[in-house]
């Protein structure tokens, strides 16, 4: 396949993380998504804050299985983010301290954060080979997650799922 | 307590590079340790200013002897 005229549907895996919600509660868990074939996850988070916003807190998830299985945090140090879309498509690499961080609050701003994860980031040793965004207390705003997985281990007319083990 | 100063990229939650933050002793030693700002030193308190000097009645104005002189004149 040359990367240069396939499609990103032949190269990448694209899978909804999180539907169009408040990133809060049950709707804020996002789908697990199995790396088994895959070398990088790439996580798209995009924000539209309302007015009174509270952030929506951001932590990853590495798990044993795409359903139950064991659950424990995936580190990470940094992200990208453009806390105002409709005047920029600027990503700024910021660090992120405690393996969590919090989205901008500013009133009416668009937010996109970008997080990387490598499949060698995971405990495979212990078994962990899923990825699952999580995000929490949100409130007055609506976000979205879209994960893409790339680096397929095999070659093929489109990539494996990635939502089953 | 401690203050460190953001050396090279910005950190979500705390601050751009360049700004200095007062943060936890853990905060700041994950900071220091991953290249991320330098420990300014433990955080002191703010001094505390004297609300006694603060609300103390402003003095009298001083008036000389010759403004008081030229106010009788004028009565």
């Amino acid at each position: 396949m040359n990367p240069l005229t396939s499609l990103a549907v032949e190269r990448m895996k694209f899978v909804t993380g999180c539907a169009p919600a408040a990133l809060a509660s049950t709707a804020g868990d996002g789908d697990r998504v199995s790396m088994k074939n895959f070398g990088r996850l790439t996580i798209v988070v995009s924000i539209l804050n309302g007015s009174t916003v509270t952030g929506t807190a951001i932590t990853l998830i590495q798990a044993t299985a795409v359903s139950g299985g064991s659950t424990k945090a995936l580190p990470f140090s940094k992200m990208w983010a453009n806390i105002d879309t409709g005047a920029t498509d600027t990503l700024v690499e910021t660090a992120v301290v405690s393996d969590t961080f919090t989205t901008d609050t500013t009133n009416a701003k668009s937010l996109m954060y970008v997080i990387e994860v490598k499949a060698e980031d995971l405990d495979a040793d212990g078994g962990y080979d899923c990825v699952a965004f999580d995000g929490a207390l949100a409130a007055n705003s609506v976000g979205s997650v879209l994960y893409i997985l790339s680096a397929p281990r095999y070659t093929d007319d489109q990539p494996p799922a990635a939502i089953t083990n | 307590m401690r203050k460190v100063l953001l050396t090279s990229i910005p950190v979500a939650g705390y601050g751009t590079a360049g700004d200095t933050v007062t943060v936890s002793d853990e905060i700041a030693k994950e900071l220091v340790e991953r290249c991320l700002g330098e420990d300014q030193g433990e955080a002191t308190a703010e001094p505390k200013v004297a609300v006694e000097d603060a609300k103390a009645p402003m003095a009298a104005p001083v008036v000389s002897p010759a403004a008081k002189v030229r106010e009788q004149t004028k009565k």
